[in-house]
């Protein structure tokens, strides 16, 4: 995940995220997904607090990123990936998701809800602007 | 640890780092080339205004963090 094109992630954080999206709608929501130091799957999701509590755009709080930062370091995780969802668009990283995209080395993943019963999940890499979609592997 | 050997010690993100004593906030960002208004500066806890970053000058022992922006959001109707 992140640097790979493959991004790996474990069926509950999956579950997670997409469940903290629909908890989240009918505004976007965002969190940061990390994995143990070496390993390749994803295995936690700390779903975060959309600052701009809209449906068209988020916001993560800095501070809160900061504390998520420090626990991640304390459990020996890394940051492998930054989810957010599109309420009413496909899965793919708009203009404004391009340009703050500030993290080259992790994924980008989004969900769109524009079909709430079937959730669409897709992960990117967006480096320098350049977008290039990873394939998605849930195991 | 004294600042009379021209360099202190910080921590920096979590990770053990020597600056140039005197070293500001900007000065230190810049070294990392990293652009200010594109993130959120700590240092021992306490988020730095972003009008400080030039005067605030960096003490031997300090804890650094600077995280980037996480936002985005959907396409604008333009793109749409």
């Amino acid at each position: 995940m992140g640097g790979s094109d493959v991004a790996v992630l474990t069926r509950s954080v999956y579950e997670a995220m997409i469940a903290h999206a629909q908890a989240g709608y009918p505004n976007e929501a965002c969190g940061i997904l990390a994995a143990k130091s070496g390993e390749e799957a994803c295995g936690v999701f700390y779903p975060m607090r959309n600052l701009d509590e809209s449906s068209i755009s988020y916001f993560m709080d800095p501070k809160e990123q900061l504390g998520v930062f420090k626990r991640m370091r304390q459990e020996g995780l890394e940051m492998r990936g930054i989810f957010h969802s599109h309420v009413a668009s496909e899965a793919y990283p708009s203009q404004k998701d391009v340009r703050l995209a500030y993290y080259p080395e992790v994924s980008y993943l989004i969900v769109s809800l524009s079909d709430r019963q079937r959730p669409v999940l897709r992960s990117y890499r967006i480096v320098e602007e350049a977008v290039s979609e990873q394939e998605l592997r849930v195991v | 640890m004294t600042e009379t050997t021209g360099t202190i010690q910080i921590q920096l993100n979590g990770k053990p780092n020597r600056v140039e004593a005197g070293t500001t906030v900007s000065a230190l960002l810049q070294k990392w080339k990293v652009r200010p208004e594109l993130v959120t500066v700590e240092i021992n806890e306490e988020i730095l205004q972003k009008l400080d970053y030039d005067g605030t000058v960096i003490r031997d022992g300090d804890r650094v963090e600077f995280v980037f922006y996480m936002g985005g959001g959907s396409p604008s109707d333009k793109e749409a």
